[in-house]
């Protein structure tokens, strides 16, 4: 029975979303589609979105009230006890901040509710009733939303054509894009996201692409929703508006649970916070009566100091990887500009800048993946050239900023994924054929060594958590003894515990030996692991200079271009 | 072994869904399934000369089969099996017609190496097309085939036709002929070199860097790039060698039973691999597997086709079944999930 008005927010509607089943897993896939006219009484026809901005058709919304229990929920995998009797109480009108180790078991435990993973023992409350989610489509049609870490985007569709997918509004079948379009620009514009609607989503960058993730969520009015790293590509000011906009939804009632570890932002934005470790909730607070440390106390049984200070002792004098004159220009556009870079040896120079100011490029650059107009690369005095494997061959490690795209085969073992790039070299062969049982005993070194979670070698990459297969990412890189790393986004969608060992083993690396290129989008971490610091800048180096001489408004200042350094 | 019993689940379910479907089309076309499928193993199986002609019926299927599944492993999709194998026969036949007076030990190896030759390149071709003009392969795949079909289709009417009034060549000198596991039954030694190349590939990719290389150009293009693979060169070899076997299928038709090139030789060979392939699990040796029941299959048809009239349609028609129920395992665990949670008290979200 299309397009009849369900009963108001109290009861849940039962029937079958038209789309099921056969459109749903593809929908699914494209975003988090169902249709409106199924929840809280919305007519068919009416678009989602007027119930975010503008005419609220909520009805009676007591504040504070329990939305969500997840209670005594246990998920086992082999190996490993992903959740261990985890309980979760999520109120209606606040921000919820879900804290933990890679590993602890956050994400897991959002996936339950979310409905894309069933677990094996505990039960699920949304508004006090018990029910079972079978798949995220049934989690949708209860109101829970979840803007993903990583995207579930179409490339070669428009921004306005992701957003609205599964969700368009219609009248008698046919799109209303006049209608969408004013919605979704509505969106836009409120929050100052600077997308173009007619993007297609290959063109955007990693950044906006997180914002067209968030509209998606935004578009389909959900009242609960769920945000996994949410700020992990954000700048500082579109950090700021997503939490303005985080403090609208609160005012209008909804719940929002935010998987996260940066402990900056969650003092700054929870109202309460859940910590867990190991599967289990360690402890419930909220920000007025704990301190950072606490935190992260709480979240690695240990004493931890969050993005400390490692500077090299004893760089030399001596200038280990250097770039002259690196120029690219693509379509018209100077993508780099004369780009000259020096790494001495026992240093880490970090590039500090907003996403899309030429860093993607810079790295695949540098790494072989692209052939600028211009470029001069000395490796310890060398020159390198030629493609990709090349430069892997004369010494320049990769850690590549898309980890899941470009850094590992998901669906292939911890053993083949540490071969990757280095598959030629004598210790994964006997003769002349290959040695997979070589590669697997180097493997479960690897493992032993890195601290890496997981069962044995043999363990898919899939099923890791993003810390851990970011350790395998570092493992393969460092033991092979390049000369320079080029480290792009390390610790991206990684948690503090996981953080803190990484940062550890990057400083250690590079010893006095080696050299490392940062580039993260992580201030922070830039800050904390750079002996100096470059800022980037619409493909130009503004500023350079020993990270110890800049202050936090220089940098603001440096990156958005604001000022420009004296004869850079 | 838990892990490898439920990677073969897929294909055993499809497998019984489409028979138990089948079996409705016996009934409706007025045929016990029972008597009828019983009849089918006998006439598959029943006797030495039925394996030997399910074997015989295999054969084609089984290159095929083998091409599709070494190029979906590096990442390519290959749908051009029927013109690869056209050009593969062409190539036989050409060697096979014009090269006189060599013995048979060079004369084989020569056609056989021609038309797998030809076939490769026609293959690496599509490959080619999508490297360097980024054209989609699976329309140049079928624009390929038509080009090809028609080439030889022409040729056989025309310059190369045989004296009378069938459009086919001149029989292939004694010289080329591939020796014969079994005279009775037709059943070419060429079958052989199907074995051949499903432990070749085999080899290749648990033991070789080139193996490694395509492993992971067919898992991910993009992490193939940054690992410094030349994800390029590597879809044009994988291509070449898809082609080259598909080939082959049209080579061992010609030098192993045909023993001359006839028009439209080929009842759509390459597109019957895909169904072999779908069942193979993406597994070399799990294709011989699939290609020789697909052989019993029709086998078995033709005998009870030649004993009680039954059309051999509907052993197309139970391949096609196959393909399309290919995907029952997806629906099975989607329907599991449900059944676990329907239990009574709780509210189901989706009516």
């Amino acid at each position: 029975m299309k397009g009849g008005s369900c009963k108001p927010s109290g009861g849940m509607c039962r029937k079958r979303a038209w789309k099921m089943p056969l459109c749903g897993p593809v929908f699914a896939q494209l975003g988090d589609g169902a249709p409106s006219f199924h929840r809280n009484g919305w007519q068919e026809g009416t678009n989602k979105y007027d119930s975010i901005v503008g005419n609220d058709k909520i009805g009676e919304v007591n504040l504070k009230v329990e939305v969500v229990r997840l209670k005594n929920i246990t998920k086992q995998y082999p190996g490993v006890l992903a959740l261990n009797h985890a309980d979760l109480e999520i109120r209606s009108g606040e921000i919820h901040a879900l804290l933990g180790e890679n590993g602890a078991g956050k994400t897991t435990l959002m996936k339950v509710l979310y409905g894309m993973t069933v677990p094996d023992e505990g039960e699920i409350y949304i508004s006090q009733k018990l029910v079972r989610f079978s798949s995220p489509i049934e989690a949708i049609a209860a109101g829970i939303g979840m803007v993903h870490q990583h995207f579930m985007q179409a490339d070669m569709l428009t921004v306005l054509e992701n957003v609205i997918a599964g969700a368009e509004p219609s009248v008698r079948g046919k799109i209303n894009y006049g209608q969408a379009r004013k919605n979704v620009q509505e969106m836009i514009d409120q929050f100052a996201f600077d997308i173009q609607l007619d993007s297609k989503i290959e063109d955007l960058s990693v950044g906006e692409r997180q914002r067209v993730e968030i509209l998606k969520v935004l578009y389909r009015g959900g009242t609960i929703l769920i945000f996994d790293e949410p700020t992990a590509v954000l700048t500082p000011l579109e950090t700021e508006a997503f939490f303005a906009v985080l403090r609208k939804f609160k005012e209008q009632g909804k719940s929002i649970v935010i998987i996260t570890h940066k402990l900056q932002e969650v003092m700054a934005i929870a109202d309460r916070i859940t910590v867990m470790r190991d599967g289990a909730v360690t402890g419930h607070c909220q920000p007025k009566d704990v301190s950072i440390n606490d935190l992260a106390a709480m979240m690695v049984k240990r004493e931890i100091k969050v993005n400390q200070h490692m500077r090299g002792t004893n760089v030399s004098e001596d200038v280990y990887f250097e770039v002259k004159n690196l120029s690219l220009t693509a379509a018209g556009k100077t993508i780099l500009d004369h780009i000259n870079l020096k790494i001495h040896k026992g240093e880490i120079l970090g590039i500090a800048g907003v996403e899309g100011n030429g860093q993607t490029e810079l790295i695949r650059c540098l790494t072989g993946l692209q052939k600028p107009e211009e470029m001069e690369l000395l490796v310890d005095g060398e020159a390198v050239t030629g493609t990709a494997s090349d430069f892997i061959s004369k010494g320049i490690g990769h850690v590549p900023e898309d980890r899941l795209g470009t850094a590992v085969v998901e669906s292939e073992s911890v053993s083949t994924n540490l071969m990757l790039g280095y598959h030629f070299k004598d210790w994964f062969r006997r003769g002349r054929w290959m040695d997979y049982k070589k590669a697997e005993s180097f493997g479960n070194d690897c493992i032993k060594k890195y601290s890496i979670k997981a069962p044995s070698a043999k363990t898919t990459i899939a099923e890791m958590s993003g810390g851990n297969q970011q350790k395998v990412v570092i493992a393969r890189v460092f033991s092979e003894n390049p000369k320079v790393v080029i480290c792009a986004q390390p610790t991206r969608g990684v948690d503090i515990g996981s953080i803190e060992y990484i940062h550890q083993r990057m400083r250690e690396f590079v010893g006095t030996e080696y050299a490392m290129l940062l580039i993260s989008a992580d201030l922070e971490e830039v800050k904390a692991m750079s002996d100096r610091i470059a800022v980037i800048y619409k493909g130009k180096i503004v500023a350079e200079g020993p990270t110890d001489e800049f202050d936090d408004t220089q940098l603001g200042l440096y990156m958005t271009g604001a000022k420009k350094g004296a004869d850079i | 072994m838990k892990k490898r019993i439920e990677k073969i689940i897929p294909t055993f379910l499809s497998l019984g869904t489409a028979l138990f479907f089948g079996s409705f089309l016996f009934m409706a076309a007025g045929y016990n399934p029972l008597n009828v499928y019983s009849e089918i193993i006998y006439g598959a199986a029943g006797t030495p000369g039925a394996v030997l002609n399910s074997l015989v019926q295999a054969t084609p299927l089984l290159f095929t089969g083998l091409a599709f599944v070494i190029a979906m492993k590096g990442g390519v999709a290959n749908i051009g099996g029927e013109g690869q194998l056209y050009a593969g026969a062409l190539g036989s036949v050409l060697a096979g017609i014009y090269l006189k007076g060599i013995p048979g030990y060079i004369h084989i190896p020569i056609c056989i190496l021609a038309g797998v030759f030809f076939a490769g390149c026609w293959g690496s071709l599509i490959a080619v097309l999508k490297v360097y003009f980024g054209a989609q392969e699976i329309i140049t795949a079928i624009m390929l085939n038509y080009i090809m079909q028609y080439l030889v289709s022409y040729l056989v009417n025309y310059p190369l036709k045989e004296k009378g009034s069938i459009s086919q060549t001149v029989e292939i000198a004694d010289t080329a002929k591939l020796p014969l596991l079994s005279a009775q039954y037709q059943l070419s030694s060429g079958i052989l070199l199907a074995v051949l190349i499903a432990l070749v590939m085999t080899f290749l990719y648990k033991k070789t860097l080139t193996g490694y290389e395509m492993s992971i150009t067919g898992k991910s293009k993009a992490a193939a790039k940054t690992a410094g693979i030349h994800v390029d060169k590597i879809m044009i070899r994988t291509m070449f060698i898809s082609g080259a076997t598909a080939g082959l299928c049209g080579s061992v038709m010609i030098l192993g039973s045909a023993y001359r090139l006839i028009d439209g030789f080929s009842s759509g060979y390459g597109f019957d691999g895909i169904a072999v392939a779908s069942l193979a699990n993406g597994n070399f040796m799990g294709v011989l597997l699939s290609g020789a029941f697909f052989g019993a299959l029709r086998a078995g048809a033709m005998y009870v086709n030649r004993v009680a009239k039954i059309p051999y349609d509907f052993a197309i028609v139970i391949q096609a079944l196959i393909i399309v129920l290919i995907a029952t395992p997806y629906i099975w665990r989607a329907l599991g999930r449900k059944m676990k949670w329907n239990r009574k008290g709780e509210q189901s979200y989706v009516g």
